[in-house]
């Protein structure tokens, strides 16, 4: 088995004076590549989870591994310079330029002054917002989604293999939202990270993330592909998440036929075109197949793949 | 005399107080920041000096001209005696605000700031002062203007200073020297008020008007 970029190993976290665990004997394994949501009702723990690997929360028993290495082995200050942060509220330092926001751990890093330039600049047109205009601007000056931007950017700045992110698009309208998921999707397509996103929303996580983990009271009661827990919640609890989620409701009004790409593929699993997506998720996994094949949607012979499904399950 | 013959006469000696004034003012005022600044950090990082803060609250409602009075029989007359009550007096107030400055810094701003790897030092001058800043400045604001008022009655423990021609206009009942004298130290306090209200409102501006 390969290594993980983060592993907890039975971690346990009480806080002085409370009656139950915060975290509650946890065992999670995230993968380079991976994007791994937590999700759950407040205080359940995932913020305490998140930033226990970065060090800003020690466990009271278990312990994590980052890369291989026992985190309470490493260096406190570079393993969290190798860990990009993003963190609840933004948090972007208010008397510095946008550029320097960005900058700050390049410069804990002592690299040089072009070449901070020059990736700060980068890093914002990564972020859609143009270097010229936003470099030398006050965070308290830019709008809620542009300061996220900022602080997304921020984390990526030494590109750090590992990126933390806690309800990183959280007070957002939905389409600026909407946009920044795009945006860590594309990143995640680019660069390859092992992403932790902490969030409130299951239709974020389900865009969003390879896995979902679900928590209660501190511990996993779920942990599985966004498919697996749309399809099959484990528990009543999960189901409740999804309960009031547009996604299945709109899985369920959208019409296969509707969304089924001209093509043929013989031989595999068939749906009626008047059928909704839900049943084709359901078939999906089922029968575990890639393609379904699609009837009577005119005289074209059509199919519909699984991804195009889950885009779709995302986009709700 | 009139006001013309009387600045003929001692002209050469006011702008010299006024020069002293000036000089015991920025020593003692500049003393004063930086100890205030270096003990505000003290109190706020090392739990167990909080317990000063009460005794700073009480030593600040004791006037000026008290401490003055009291530190004769300590330190006699002199500068001794003008600058170490001054000094005490003028740290006060700075160290007050930059402990509570530093102490209503935002949490996400230190916990970001900790989280991507600032040490504790890195945490306090990049981000802990230059957010408390606002504050801290207000204190020192507060510091000066008592500092470059009560530097007049110095002049009454020998330290020569604007005050100085308040007192001779006293003793002399001549209205010259009196509103020469209080006259520049109105000004100056004036002055300082305006330079350090302008600081104030630029740091106020960079952090957005909250610590
Ligand atoms: N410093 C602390 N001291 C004591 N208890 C704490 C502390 N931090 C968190 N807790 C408790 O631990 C539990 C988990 O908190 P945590 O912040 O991890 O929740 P969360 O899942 O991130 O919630 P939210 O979605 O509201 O951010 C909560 O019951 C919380 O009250
Ligand atoms: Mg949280």
């Amino acid at each position: 088995m390969t290594t993980a970029a983060i592993e907890f190993k039975s971690v346990t976290k009480r806080f002085p004076k409370t009656d139950h665990p915060a975290v509650d004997r946890i065992d999670l394994r995230i993968h380079r590549g991976e994007t791994v949501a937590l999700i759950g009702a407040s205080g359940c723990g995932k913020t305490t989870s998140l930033k226990m690997i970065n060090r800003l929360i020690e466990p009271t028993e278990g312990s994590i591994l980052v890369n291989g290495q026992d985190i309470r082995h490493l260096p406190l200050l570079s393993l969290r310079r190798s860990l990009g942060y993003v963190i609840q509220h933004v948090g972007l330092f208010p008397h510095m330029t946008v550029a320097a926001n960005i900058a700050v751990v390049p410069k804990l890093l002592n690299w040089d002054k072009a070449r901070i330039t020059r990736r700060v600049d980068e890093l914002l047109e990564m972020v859609h917002l143009p270097p010229a205009e936003f470099r030398d601007r006050r965070p308290l000056d830019l709008s809620g989604g542009q300061q996220q931007r900022v602080g997304v950017a921020r984390a990526l700045a030494v590109d750090p293999p590992i990126l933390l992110m806690d309800e990183p698009f959280g007070a957002l309208d939905p389409i600026t939202r909407t946009s920044l998921q795009n945006e860590i999707l594309d990143i995640q397509r680019k660069l390859r990270k092992a992403i932790v996103i902490v969030t409130h929303d299951m239709e974020e996580a389900v865009r969003l993330a390879d896995r979902i983990v679900v928590m209660q009271a501190g511990g996993i009661v779920m942990d599985a592909s966004p498919s697996d827990i749309l399809l099959k919640p484990a528990t009543p609890f999960v189901a409740s998440l999804l309960g009031d989620s547009r996604m299945i409701k709109l899985l369920q009004t959208l019409k296969v036929g509707d969304h089924a790409t001209a093509g043929n593929c013989g031989g595999a699993p068939e749906l009626p075109a008047s059928a909704s997506l839900h049943d084709a998720l359901n078939l999906f996994l089922e029968t575990g197949a890639d393609t379904i094949a699609v009837r009577g949607g005119g005289a074209m012979a059509a199919c519909l793949r699984r991804d195009q499904l889950f885009s779709i399950a995302g986009e709700a | 005399m009139s006001f013309q013959q009387y600045f003929d006469i001692f002209g050469d000696q006011i702008i010299r107080l006024t020069i002293r004034h000036i000089l015991l003012f920025l020593i003692a005022f500049a003393a004063a920041a930086l100890l205030g600044v270096v003990m505000g950090i003290a109190i706020y990082r090392v739990r167990v000096l909080r317990f000063l803060l009460p005794i700073v609250n009480i030593l600040q409602t004791v006037p000026e001209i008290v401490l003055l009075a009291l530190a004769i029989p300590f330190l006699g007359i002199g500068y001794t005696g003008a600058l170490v009550p001054l000094l005490v007096k003028g740290i006060l107030p700075v160290l007050q605000n930059t402990a509570g400055g530093l102490q209503s810094v935002r949490p996400e701003l230190k916990e970001a700031a900790t989280g991507i790897g600032m040490s504790k030092a890195q945490l306090l001058f990049r981000v802990e002062l230059p957010s408390a800043l606002p504050i801290i400045l207000a204190g020192m604001r507060i510091s000066a203007i008592m500092l470059v008022s009560v530097i007049t009655l110095t002049a009454y423990i020998g330290v020569e200073s604007l005050g100085t021609l308040i007192l001779q206009g006293i003793s002399r009942m001549d209205s010259n020297p009196l509103i020469v004298g209080s006259g520049l130290s109105a000004l100056l306090a004036v002055l300082v008020n305006q330079i350090m209200i302008f600081l104030e409102r630029r740091a106020l501006r960079r952090t957005g008007g909250r610590p």
